[in-house]
């Protein structure tokens, strides 16, 4: 005869989440832009909507534009965390912000479609696709669709080995936001500006091309197979950590410095956005 | 061929389609306004167009500014 017995419960040590809290904490990145334009909607449908489009105009671009690239530069900064540190909490957030990426270029790409008539003569195609800037960020915004609507579990089940193959599109996407960048703002005016901004000056906004080239060429490096093969296999080791220490320091640092531009140009456009008085 | 590798085919098929469709549109788009406008319409680019006003940066500026990127200044309020 089986007997069961009533364990007396033991005392379940409750850890704090760090994992789900450092999630949650990030994800404000994704949400911060619609919070920011908020009172600037408001207006546009629900208050004067002359100021409206002037003020929605004006900041759609920094607010939503730099809200979708930190969104991009989280979302590619995931895959070199894992190699360096072997953590796995935050894999989630890969899709989480390729999916508020999404969100901010969809947002942008309205507004820029419907709303910007002052600033480019012509119908809505001229408003999206007639610069090479517009161009490059349409692009962009058109190579993210498949990639969002593929995004969720259960296209990954759909699609089986396919789905990858289709995510390597994030890569042309990524080239589409450079040379968006790069009509945007060009090589920057001599290399005292340059080298400025590469050490974080955010106020030279003219150069912000190359804090995104700053950030980009970090995420090259850490995706490099030979650099990749050579830190998992020492992580897993556990050798040359110093090597290790000081190469992550070579790649936090620039990396660090061109998150700091884009996220204070960032607070700094959304604030103004969210006080009605946009930069 | 099994039903769930033929099955993950055709969604491959499918959102192969979505990918190619979108790149024609953006190239269709991008193809017309060089039509319509000229090449020089499309690359050239006022200063100020697509950029928020901080970061206009030739008018009374220390750096010299670029004929090309900084022509008059826009006149995007209306008269004064």
């Amino acid at each position: 005869m089986m007997t069961t017995t009533l364990e007396k419960p033991t005392a379940v040590r409750r850890s704090i989440p760090t994992g789900a809290l450092g999630r949650w904490l990030l994800r404000v990145f994704i949400v911060l832009p619609f919070i920011f334009v908020l009172p600037e909607v408001y207006q546009l449908t629900l208050g004067n909507r002359e100021a409206g489009v002037v003020h929605i105009t004006t900041s759609t671009a920094d607010v939503f534009g730099n809200g979708a690239i930190i969104c991009l530069w989280l979302m590619l900064a995931v895959t070199p965390i894992i190699t360096m540190t072997g953590w796995k909490w935050h894999r989630p957030l890969r899709q989480n912000f390729g999916v508020g990426l999404f969100a901010c270029a969809l947002a942008d790409f309205i507004i820029a479609a419907t709303l910007t008539g002052n600033h480019f003569r012509g119908g809505l195609i001229t408003r999206i696709a007639g610069h090479t800037v517009t161009l490059a960020g349409t692009t962009a915004f058109f190579l993210a669709i498949p990639l969002v609507l593929t995004a969720s579990k259960k296209a990954q089940r759909w699609l089986g080995p396919h789905w990858q193959w289709l995510h390597r599109l994030t890569y042309f996407l990524w080239a589409a936001v450079m040379l968006h960048m790069l009509f945007l703002f060009g090589f920057g005016p001599n290399w005292d500006t340059v080298w400025a901004t590469l050490l974080g000056n955010s106020s030279l906004n003219s150069t912000f091309f190359y804090n995104a080239l700053e950030i980009s060429m970090v995420l090259v490096i850490m995706r490099l197979p030979p650099v990749v093969r050579w830190w998992t296999q020492n992580r897993r080791e556990g050798t040359q950590l110093p090597q290790r220490w000081l190469f992550a320091i070579a790649v936090a640092v620039p990396f660090a410095f061109g998150m700091y531009a884009f996220i204070h140009e960032f607070i700094n456009v959304g604030i103004g956005a969210f006080v009605l008085h946009p930069a | 061929m099994k039903y769930r590798q033929r099955k993950q085919l055709r969604a491959k098929r499918l959102i192969r389609t979505v990918a190619a469709v979108c790149i024609i549109i953006v190239l269709a788009m991008g193809g017309s306004q060089i039509a319509l406008h000229g090449f020089h319409n499309f690359t050239v680019r006022q200063n100020g167009i697509g950029a928020s006003p901080g970061e206009i940066d030739c008018p009374g500026q220390n750096n010299p500014p670029d004929p090309v990127h900084c022509p008059k200044k826009l006149d995007v309020d209306g008269p004064p």
